[in-house]
């Protein structure tokens, strides 16, 4: 099948072509899903290497799972957020956390904003991660995948196995915690000046 | 404002640049995570190639098992040096032969199938 009409195939439908032996959509599944699930892990573990080791990790159980895969049971970024979250909660047990370096967060893409926006966004977005890490395991988690990943607390509940209630109970925690970290740094990042 | 609120205004902007600027991983990542694949789909498509190389591995594991290459060599330069005897035996060996074969009483012109091979074995003990 060609790329182009790769590109605009179902997850579902790429992971089937896959198991059947069509490596055109490992590619286009790998552009897809790769990022998404290093920043994930990045998040998690604040260690670019950990991080692609972790992708590179749940990206292979992918693909030894496809031909076992039943399209339209369960989403396959839901399955991959499981596996990195279990992956990086076993790799945190046996490593310390380590502090986030600035260059681990990449640069925004090139765009309309001022060099001075870009230095700001950075800067705001790894005095997060350094506050991110500082989080419990699970409520570090559960704050990533609802209020920077942007899924839903039912699709948070079944990544996490816990019940919805959950879910919001530990991203109200989170969040608290993170604001007590961050509310003193608000003025040296320059929130004054948005105002 | 209720304390959600302040919350969740403070933490806005942050979650905001955290989005717009997602670490992206290394170009080496997917070179990584395309080789899995096409490892993993080689195996899937081509099931014989894994055949074969367990097949090496048992190979492998039996050369190990033996001593490797230097007990191959020996076992080889014996079965060898075995058949050479067999087909062209030296002339001293006839003769050592000859010589143990009588000194046993036993005559070398008898056919081996008159050999008793249950030799101390008689139809009275067999018969219990």
């Amino acid at each position: 099948m060609p790329l182009d009409s790769l590109t605009n195939a179902s997850d579902d439908a790429l992971l089937v072509l896959f198991a059947n032996g069509d490596p055109k959509a490992a590619l286009v599944l790998t552009h897809r899903l790769s990022p998404r699930v290093f920043a994930y892990g990045f998040r998690l573990l604040g260690d670019r290497n950990e991080a692609e080791d972790v992708a590179q990790e749940a990206m292979l159980r992918l693909w030894k799972v496809a031909p076992n895969w039943r399209p339209g049971e369960a989403k396959i970024t839901t399955w991959l957020f499981r596996v990195v979250s279990n992956l990086s909660i076993d790799r945190k047990r046996r490593h310390h956390s380590r502090a986030v370096s600035l260059d681990a967060v990449a640069d925004p893409p090139d765009g309309a904003d001022s060099v001075e926006q870009t230095l700001q966004d950075k800067a705001r977005s790894e005095a997060l991660q350094t506050a991110l890490l500082r989080l419990p395991d699970r409520q570090r988690q559960a704050v990533i995948l609802r209020n920077i990943e942007g899924l839903a607390n039912p699709e948070i509940a079944s990544i996490m196995g816990i019940s919805v209630e959950a879910v919001e109970s530990l991203t109200a925690r989170g969040k608290r915690a993170l604001c007590k970290q961050l509310t003193d740094k608000r003025d040296a990042l320059g929130f004054e000046d948005d105002r | 404002m209720t304390d959600k609120d302040q919350v969740d205004s403070v933490l806005e902007d942050f979650f905001a640049a955290a989005r717009g600027a997602a670490p992206k991983p290394s170009a080496d990542l997917s070179a990584r995570i395309l080789e899995d694949a096409e490892i993993v789909r080689a195996e899937r498509v081509h099931p014989g190639d894994l055949w074969r190389s367990k097949r090496r591995n048992v190979w492998s594991e039996f050369l190990w098992l033996i001593g490797g290459a230097p007990a191959i060599l020996a076992l080889s330069t014996a079965a060898i040096a075995g058949i050479w005897i067999g087909i062209s035996p030296p002339d001293y060996m006839a003769e050592q032969v000859q010589s143990y074969l009588q000194g046993s009483g036993y005559n070398a012109t008898d056919s081996f199938w008159a050999v008793d091979t249950l030799g101390g074995f008689t139809l009275s003990t067999a018969g219990g």
